[in-house]
């Protein structure tokens, strides 16, 4: 017997059908696929459409600049200047250059600030490439570090939460970090802290080479689902499809269906 | 009876031929092969259906009866080799109950790979299989059928009752007007007793299935192809119906890879017959530029060729002098003999398509080390 559960629509024309009508709330799911195959767009379109249901959402992009993706969303209409002028969306970006960098502090300022039901974290494999860049919280113990001395005063300066204190070992939540570990357990780490901000996460990460799902082999046995986007050629005919393989709680169509672009982006074919 | 056989055909389709067949590995398609200890896997390839049907439109138009022969002992051949590879049952070497289930399986599985509907009947103390089918592949098509139908068949059932002199005739045929296919397979002799006319071929060489064809067909990671067929029936490139393969409404048919070589074989022998043969195949090249529309033929030859597990298929470019590469081609014990008249023709038509210009690579050689690599060339 299924449970019924409360879900986050989409709104992608096509895919709310092969999940039972929209991802249960709170889930973590993968979105996986080669370079070019569209996860990225599908991700802005969640963003899009919930913000205009009146969920707010926040994009991580530990990638590609902000104006960047605001540019690609342009061309289907979607204008997240004015999405994040009235605190609907707000983009995360890590900043150039830096290391150490508490990108969870940073996500979760972001999701307190646009009260955040939904939440885009691309890419999942930046990690698989510069584990050094960020910390990532190991546990979620309240109890200070207590060689550290907090001053409240400047808790305020985000670059000192975000920079200086990962530097010391230390968050504001009190948790204590993890850096140069296992790539396997960064991911896990990382999944379940996504999963502890109770938004209706999209987990981007690059497929894997040869019957590897994903580049680091781990998350999909960690998330709730996943969902693969691939892309095709014979000669100059392309074809791109997507397909639903997991997700909990959720009877799915796990038949892989044709999507394609329009105006409105993308659009799953029956 | 109805409902049983729905569900076995929905059995083959979902259950025993995807677990058979592996179809997710670049210039591979492969069927697992069972009785043996460890695993071991037969190349198959699809091939076009109108590829066959141009065969033999052709070799009939020029050849009349004699080619009607040739294209006959083809179809016995495959199909007596085919059902060897396969480890079917045979008369004696198991129980009747036994022999006469795989039969009424092996009908099945011919209707939902070949056919849409079928019945069948046998008369074991004659040796008689008759089989009723209809929309069978090729013969449908073109009213001809010798090998899919007549020959294939006979083949198999010949190599069941353990005897090469059983010859298969095609009594009635749709694509010659009839309702439905009817073809019948049983001794020589009791065909003659009947008045019923028919071809003979009793000149059956069983391939052998082993070490050296295991070693230089192993599936391997190719370096050029990308596309599995498993990938593009995923992106509805091929659509999958009835167990046959269709893209842009051309069907495709499972055979074993060593039907190429066979077609090679017997059609050589006839007067002029390599000529032909590459001369037709390189109409159907013509005819695949056509249908597909592809212009960039580096591309489409590498997307598509492997797909259908001709192996890892290329082009190597220098200015205007073109080669072919097919590496880890399907090998045979004909491989050495062979003129890769097929796989040639095929390309050569399909460039010159794109070309607007005709090329055609009727030089190749190939090297057989491990696996075995074709070289086209002008």
């Amino acid at each position: 017997m299924l449970i019924d559960m409360e879900r986050a629509k989409t709104g992608i024309p096509g895919f709310d059908k092969l999940v039972e009508g929209g991802i249960p709330r709170g889930f973590n799911v993968l979105i996986t696929g080669f370079p070019g195959t569209g996860k990225t767009i599908f991700g802005l379109q969640y963003l899009y459409n919930g913000a205009k249901q009146g969920e707010s959402g926040v994009y991580v992009s530990l990638d590609a600049p902000a104006d960047q993706l605001k540019v690609q969303a342009k061309q289907f209409g979607w204008d997240f200047d004015a999405l994040e002028k009235q605190k609907k969306v707000s983009f995360v970006k890590v900043p150039e250059g830096s290391i150490k960098v508490n990108i969870f502090s940073m996500i979760e300022d972001a999701v307190e600030e646009t009260g955040a039901k939904r939440l885009v974290f691309d890419n999942l494999s930046i990690f698989h490439v510069n584990l050094d860049q960020f910390v990532v919280p190991l546990s979620y113990k309240t109890d200070l570090n207590p060689s550290i001395t907090v001053d409240p005063a400047k808790m305020k300066d985000k670059k000192y939460r975000y920079e200086v204190m990962p530097a010391l070992g230390q968050d504001p939540k009190g948790r204590t970090f993890y850096t140069g570990a296992s790539e396997s357990r960064i991911i896990y780490l990382v999944i379940n802290a996504l999963a502890d901000l109770r938004t209706t996460n999209l987990i981007i990460t690059d497929a894997g080479k040869d019957d590897q799902l994903t580049a680091d082999g781990v998350s999909e046995y960690v998330c709730d689902g996943y969902v693969t986007l691939s892309r095709g050629e014979i000669g100059t005919e392309e074809s791109r499809s997507i397909q639903v393989k997991k997700l909990r709680n959720t009877k799915i169509i796990t038949v892989s269906h044709n999507f394609d672009f329009n105006d409105n982006g993308i659009v799953i074919e029956r | 009876m109805a409902l049983k056989d729905s569900a076995f055909s929905w059995f083959i389709q979902h259950i025993l031929n995807p677990k058979m067949q592996k179809l997710d590995s670049p210039g591979f398609i492969v069927t697992v092969v069972s009785g043996d200890e460890t695993k071991s896997y037969r190349r198959l390839l699809f091939l076009e259906e109108p590829l066959i049907s141009h065969i033999e439109q052709h070799i009939v138009n020029k050849y009349k009866e004699r080619g009607k022969q040739a294209l006959y002992a083809i179809g016995k051949q495959f199909g007596y080799n085919y059902a060897s590879l396969s480890n079917f049952p045979q008369i004696g070497g198991t129980d009747t109950k036994k022999f006469l289930t795989f039969t009424y399986f092996l009908t099945r599985f011919i209707t939902t790979t070949y056919a849409s509907a079928a019945d069948y009947n046998v008369t074991l103390k004659n040796k008689r299989f008759e089989i009723e089918v209809t929309d069978y592949v090729v013969c449908s098509k073109n009213g001809i059928g010798y090998i899919m139908a007549e020959g294939g068949i006979s083949g198999i059932w010949a190599y069941m009752v353990k005897d090469k002199a059983v010859e298969g005739v095609q009594l009635k045929c749709q694509g010659r007007g009839d309702k439905s296919c009817i073809i019948v397979a049983e001794p020589d002799a009791e065909l003659k007793k009947e008045g019923i006319t028919h071809f003979r071929n009793t000149n059956i060489t069983l391939l052998p299935f082993n070490k050296k064809y295991k070693d230089m067909n192993t599936v391997r990671k190719v370096e050029h192809a990308k596309n599995s067929l498993k990938s593009l029936l995923d992106l509805h490139f091929f659509k999958y119906e009835k167990g046959m393969i269709k893209y842009h409404d051309i069907r495709y048919l499972m055979v074993d890879s060593n039907l190429i070589y066979i077609i090679e074989n017997e059609i050589r022998k006839l007067p002029k017959g390599a000529d032909v043969l590459f001369d037709i195949c390189f109409e159907h090249g013509k005819y695949l530029q056509k249908e597909y529309g592809s212009q960039d033929y580096e591309k489409f030859i590498n997307d598509y060729f492997p797909s259908l597990g001709w192996g890892d298929v290329f082009t190597i470019k220098k200015g205007t002098n073109i080669k072919i590469v097919l590496m880890y081609y399907p090998w045979s014990v004909y491989s050495d003999t062979s003129d890769y008249l097929i796989p040639k023709g095929i390309i050569s038509g399909f460039i010159s398509g794109c070309l607007s210009h005709e090329v055609r690579f009727k030089r190749s050689s190939g090297t057989a080390t491990d696996n075995l690599t074709i070289v086209c060339e002008q």
